[in-house]
């Protein structure tokens, strides 16, 4: 009682994801909330009746209603606003830590008490899953575009967009360290490739705790290219196009631009050096965030108009979210 | 309850509001003038604090979801011993003060939510007595460590947003039986009279939701009390206090009008309204009789600490 008073967290233990399997990241972050319920008794997760599609709910979490007053999972219904806004009660009131999912796009309805968790420091978690055209067939209404970077233009929330499993891990390790402000985490319903941290190929998943990081890397790279979430695999699939080439490539995983925000100036000219102009990002989504990474000489491929109802593959090659577009930009950039 | 002293601590409350809302020529002194009395017996007869521990752990909360109202929250923290002088009050909507314009959690001692956006204080109050519930279930084996109460002041504008639907409906679903939301229902918002864009039957709406109603003039201390004490008792059903209350109240000239709601009373309006009201027209004055009859309350927060 005394520790959940005085809001200290125990150390965490979540286990490694394999290399080779593959997990959309909202059903990483399930396996990972399974094991989170297990460890923190004061966890308080619920969903704006999304539960399947969120992955909220670990199966050790019982469901909270007047009868069962120490349940320790909550259906708010389809109250995503009044969800966000009881979540900041809780975690003002003290001795529970918040979370709560549902579709990335009807952070829109959360919006205001976001922001309210943002300006009061408070620690809230938002699970916000389908996070792009990637969702398919849903369409438009349902397809986020511009929400990350409105998300990211609100001070003091820290906004999470993991690229794979053990990435996803990391952002919820990350989140329930920051006690001073809200963390979401943006997740896919596609699935994604659990790349391998143990070879040469990529970097530990430790790397990613600044925020931004080499998750693939040639040592005379000529272009950098960025990406976070479902994008990081084509930048990584455009980097092997290129690499038959010749050229030499680096690709960024930017799992939090707010967190890369905070290192210090020399992490980030390591990173981002000045040298190299040469830079493409791809983010499915609107460009806005990424000029400042870019640089003036930069390109950014992303989506500045709404998604459309079709099977996800066929939209993100509508849309020009591929490895052949990054590709076909870089060679352009480099000539 | 000494109703004699709850009425010249109420109207030391309005006094206060209305001096640092002039002072700083801006503020809202029309929630003040009116909540002044329902707040004061709230504050001196059930609230559960202690001043000196403002973070004391199984305190009530108390959430006023109108923010624009800070300075009634903010008068009663001073005559209640929390860490908030005269001379911060005087400060009210300056630059690095204690008293923000809207009342701010992270600024001053006792304020437990950050409000302003209508509505949102109402939704914090019902996920503070949510996790007083379960947090009760955890802990309270051998013997009893949270056992607290909610209370929130909302206006016709919180309870006209959107979330005040959504969070009072899951209040009443979860059966929160001790929230305890006082209505400030004054027919008054910014364009005018409510009857341009509400009128629900709020006692009907939130029979409704399965919530236990009560209605009373915001203005008679027996009532109040009585009403407070009726709504702690029904633990089964959050509670909604109806409060019929006069925007302004005091105010000669404009109690009852939405003039009241968002500006200054003005220097003459204001000696107008603390000779109404029957106290000292000096500036930020507090009667003695008023700091020892609260003085008794602050002690009691040591007392409640150890119960």
């Amino acid at each position: 009682m005394k520790q959940i008073i005085e809001n200290k967290l125990p150390e965490i233990k979540i286990e490694r994801f394999e290399a080779g399997t593959k997990f959309a990241t909202r059903a990483s972050s399930g396996k990972v909330i399974e094991q989170l319920a297990e460890q923190l008794p004061n966890l308080i997760g619920g969903s704006a009746d999304l539960t399947p599609s969120n992955k909220t709910k670990a199966k050790s979490q019982t469901e909270y209603s007047p009868n069962n007053r120490w349940g320790t999972y909550i259906h708010y219904g389809i109250r995503e606003f009044g969800m966000a806004g009881i979540m900041n009660g809780i975690a003002l009131h003290g001795g529970l830590i918040p979370y709560g999912g549902t579709f990335f796009v009807f952070s829109d309805y959360m919006r205001s008490a976001m922001r309210m968790a943002a300006l009061m420091g408070i620690r809230v978690i938002y699970v916000l899953t389908h996070d792009s055209i990637g969702l398919g067939e849903d369409g438009p209404t349902h397809q986020p575009v511009e929400h990350l970077a409105s998300l990211r233009a609100i001070p003091n929330l820290t906004v999470f967009r993991p690229a794979d499993a053990n990435e996803t891990a990391l952002a919820w390790k990350l989140a329930l360290k920051n006690t001073s402000g809200p963390s979401v985490l943006v997740l896919t319903r596609q699935g994604l490739p659990t790349v391998n941290r143990n070879g040469r190929d990529f970097a530990k998943i430790e790397e990613a705790e600044k925020g931004a990081y080499a998750v693939s890397d040639d040592v005379d790279f000529d272009i950098i290219l960025m990406a976070s979430g479902s994008e990081v695999e084509i930048a990584v699939k455009a980097k092997e196009m290129l690499n038959k080439d010749g050229i030499e490539v680096r690709v960024v995983s930017f799992l939090s631009m707010e967190i890369f925000d905070n290192q210090s100036d020399g992490y980030k000219d390591e990173l981002l050096p000045e040298r190299c102009e040469k830079r493409i990002a791809v983010e499915a989504a609107s460009s806005m965030s990424w000029y400042k990474y870019v640089g003036t000489k930069g390109k950014v491929i992303g989506i500045n108009k709404f998604g459309a109802s079709a099977p996800y593959e066929k939209l993100y090659e509508e849309y020009g979210i591929t490895a052949d577009t990054v590709y076909n930009a870089a060679r352009n950039m480099l000539n | 309850m000494n109703t004699d002293l709850i009425k010249k601590t109420a109207n030391t409350v309005r006094g206060l509001s209305i001096d640092a809302i002039q002072k700083a020529s801006s503020g809202h002194p029309g929630l003040p003038l009116g909540m002044a009395d329902v707040t004061t017996v709230l504050f001196n007869e059930h609230l559960k604090f202690n001043p000196k521990n403002p973070k004391w752990f199984d305190r009530d909360r108390f959430v006023l979801s109108g923010g624009h109202g800070s300075m009634l929250l903010y008068s009663l923290l001073h005559l209640y011993g929390y860490d908030l002088s005269l001379d911060d009050i005087k400060q009210f909507r300056q630059w690095h003060s204690k008293t923000p314009g809207h009342p701010e959690v992270q600024d001053t001692d006792g304020v437990e939510t950050t409000t302003g956006p209508l509505g949102q204080g109402l939704a914090n109050a019902v996920g503070m007595a949510l996790a007083e519930t379960i947090l009760a279930a955890k802990y309270n084996t051998d013997t009893e460590i949270i056992n607290h109460y909610t209370y929130v002041t909302a206006g016709d504008g919180d309870l006209q947003e959107g979330i005040s639907h959504e969070v009072c409906s899951f209040a009443g679903h979860n059966k929160l039986g001790k929230l305890i939301v006082f209505y400030d229902s004054n027919h008054i918002t910014i364009d005018g009279d409510t009857k341009l864009s509400f009128t629900d039957d709020t006692k009907k709406r939130f029979e409704a939701y399965d919530w236990q109603v009560i209605e009373i003039d915001g203005h008679n201390y027996n009532e109040i009390n009585e009403a407070i004490k009726k709504a702690k008792s029904e633990t089964e059903k959050p509670s909604i206090i109806i409060c019929k209350t006069t925007i302004g109240f005091g105010s000669p000239n404009k109690a009852g009008t939405h003039d009241v709601h968002g500006s200054p009373l003005g220097e003459e309006e204001i000696i107008l309204t603390k000779e109404n009201l029957n106290i000292s027209t000096e500036k930020f004055y507090v009667p003695d009789e008023v700091y020892e009859f609260t003085k008794q309350k602050i002690k009691k927060g040591k007392e409640f600490e150890e119960l």
